[in-house]
């Protein structure tokens, strides 16, 4: 045996782990190399260093810790489960929960009664300024145009476009952005003006509008075209105004496509109707139109002229006729609409004989 | 010895299972017959007092929750003794990693914190140079054992200080018998190298 395949079995050695046959041969080893005896003395010194190493004392207090220490991070188990149906540690969540609850269902309460809040009337009368500071550029007319055409609008006198003249005064606000229909329809704007004095094709052409786009009436009071401005604003137009800020809502919510389709598939018809009493006229009429059926959208009362407009659908419209007729002078500015099936939009402008 | 017959010799089983069923003073009993040994393994690991007493706290509030899971393969004793060594193994590795960042010097006064060793065997009654002697030679003995890699260290504690015997450490360090043997052979060498440094001569 080598010195070298001796210092391998050293520690075997001396902890006796080796077969009989190994120990023979390392004793005899043993006997004649003082290098390994040497080697063998040491290891065994080196362990015995090791083994006599005091066992020490643990601290007296080890124990209770311990115990102390199992008991309050096992107990808090209970506790924290305790802690967590408990009212108050789970407020945050549940009042997030509830918010958001709250916030979703304040929403679709809103969607779902929207159109019976149309009929608001209070002016508005800080808007219009506002509006006025942004600019139409020509890129959004052109596009606009372009939109504009798949549309019919049968019923109005709608005025050329290109006849209008680009008038730095046809404000936008940021909602038109989304709704391309709404720039056609402010277009005919300058004709819609003399709508304030009362005059009648005004009325007719504004008449038209809430068939198309309603948005529109919008751009008219914000116009400052609007031949006395303030006084417009704040006695005529603004019922008109809000009504349609109403309407714009929803409609800008939902995409300029749909607002197409739905122009499209709308037809409007304009009345007039010439009364003794507007007020009792306008209950009347209320009155008709919920018995064939009528959705009443809004009125309005502009210079002693109430105006009305409803939702009907066409088979009804022969009806509202005939007992129109029972209530004044109807005059009925519309073309043929005995093909068309299906809602349309109805003004009636009650006028004092 | 196999495992089968160290099952069924395992002395601790009743106190462990009524430990299962929540009984802290059963625990208790367990605590106040392995901490002793439970400190000592902890201390020659890591050789120092104060850490020493936190992994022995942290192995038996451990090894109390984690009894319900305890299924009686090894001994209970040997289940306790692998918790406390890894649990060393954890904070050496952490002191490690804190001494490099602090640059914390590794030749500063090993074994400070035996002041506190009480000495167990004072039936000769040495005269105080002796015990100051022998003192210091552990001191030194410690502070080699304190140089070793963590998986010679484990070994050496395990099987020259503690003597478990090579079965036990298989089961503790879960590493194969040849494995224990062969660190065990490059750690007592190491140790003696270093001894032999430290004091000149062994």
């Amino acid at each position: 045996m080598k010195c070298n395949d001796f210092q391998q079995k050293l520690s075997d050695y001396i902890e006796g782990i080796i077969s009989s046959e190994e120990q023979a041969l390392i004793e005899a080893h043993l006997k004649s190399c003082s290098t390994c005896n040497e080697s063998l003395a040491n290891m065994k010194r080196t362990m015995s260093y090791a083994r006599d190493l005091d066992n020490i004392e643990p601290p007296a207090w080890l124990r209770e810790k311990v115990m102390s220490r199992i008991k309050t991070e096992t107990e808090p188990k209970k506790g924290f489960l305790q802690k967590l149906f408990y009212p108050l540690h789970i407020k945050l969540p549940i009042e997030a929960v509830a918010v958001v609850f709250i916030a979703v269902t304040a929403l679709y309460i809103f969607k779902t009664i929207q159109p019976e809040v149309k009929i608001a009337k209070t002016p508005s009368e800080v808007k219009p300024q506002i509006l006025l500071q942004k600019k139409e550029t020509p890129q959004e007319n052109a596009k606009s145009d372009e939109i504009v055409i798949p549309s019919p609008a049968p019923a109005i006198p709608m005025p050329p476009e290109k006849a209008l003249p680009p008038s730095p005064s046809a404000t936008r606000g940021p909602l038109e952005k989304v709704n391309p229909l709404s720039r056609s329809f402010e277009k005919a704007i300058p004709s819609f003006l003399p709508l304030g004095k009362g005059s009648e094709a005004g009325f007719e052409a504004k008449q038209t509008i809430p068939s198309e786009k309603p948005a529109v009436k919008n751009r008219m009071e914000e116009s400052p075209q609007v031949p006395t401005p303030s006084q417009k604003q704040n006695e005529v137009i603004p019922s008109t105004g809000t009504l349609d800020k109403d309407e714009l809502k929803t409609e800008a919510s939902s995409s300029s496509g749909e607002a197409i389709v739905s122009a499209k598939r709308r037809k409007s018809v304009t009345m007039s109707l010439r009364v003794k009493d507007v007020e009792t006229a306008r209950k009347e009429i209320e009155e008709i139109l919920i018995n064939l059926d009528g959705k009443i959208i809004g009125t309005q009362f502009i210079e002693n002229n109430e105006m009305l407009v409803a939702e009907i659908d066409s088979q009804n419209l022969e009806g509202l006729f005939a007992n129109l007729k029972r209530v004044g002078h109807v005059t009925k500015k519309e073309a043929d609409l005995r093909e068309f099936d299906g809602k349309i939009d109805l003004t009636i402008k009650i006028l004092r004989q | 010895m196999k495992r089968e017959e160290r099952l069924a010799t395992d002395e601790d089983a009743e106190a462990v299972s009524l430990c299962k069923e929540g009984n802290v003073d059963a625990f208790e009993s367990l605590v106040g017959k392995y901490q002793k040994k439970m400190f000592n393994i902890a201390y020659r690991m890591i050789g120092n007092y104060a850490d020493a007493c936190e992994i022995v706290q942290d192995t038996f509030v451990s090894a109390y929750k984690g009894v319900k899971n305890f299924e009686g393969k090894a001994r209970f004793s040997t289940w306790l003794y692998t918790i406390v060594v890894n649990l060393s193994r954890n904070r050496l590795n952490q002191l490690k990693i804190q001494r490099s960042r602090e640059a914390f010097s590794i030749d500063d006064p090993v074994g400070a914190d035996d002041a506190e060793v009480k000495r167990e065997t004072a039936s000769d009654e040495p005269s105080i140079l002796e015990r100051l002697e022998k003192k210091d030679v552990q001191q030194k003995v410690q502070g080699c054992i304190d140089t070793l890699d963590n998986e010679f260290k484990e070994v050496l504690v395990l099987r020259d200080i503690q003597g478990f015997s090579y079965d036990e450490i298989t089961d503790m360090l879960k590493i194969p018998e040849g494995t224990v043997k062969s660190r065990l052979f490059r750690a007592r060498e190491a140790l003696k190298d270093c001894l032999k440094k430290v004091m000149g001569k062994l």
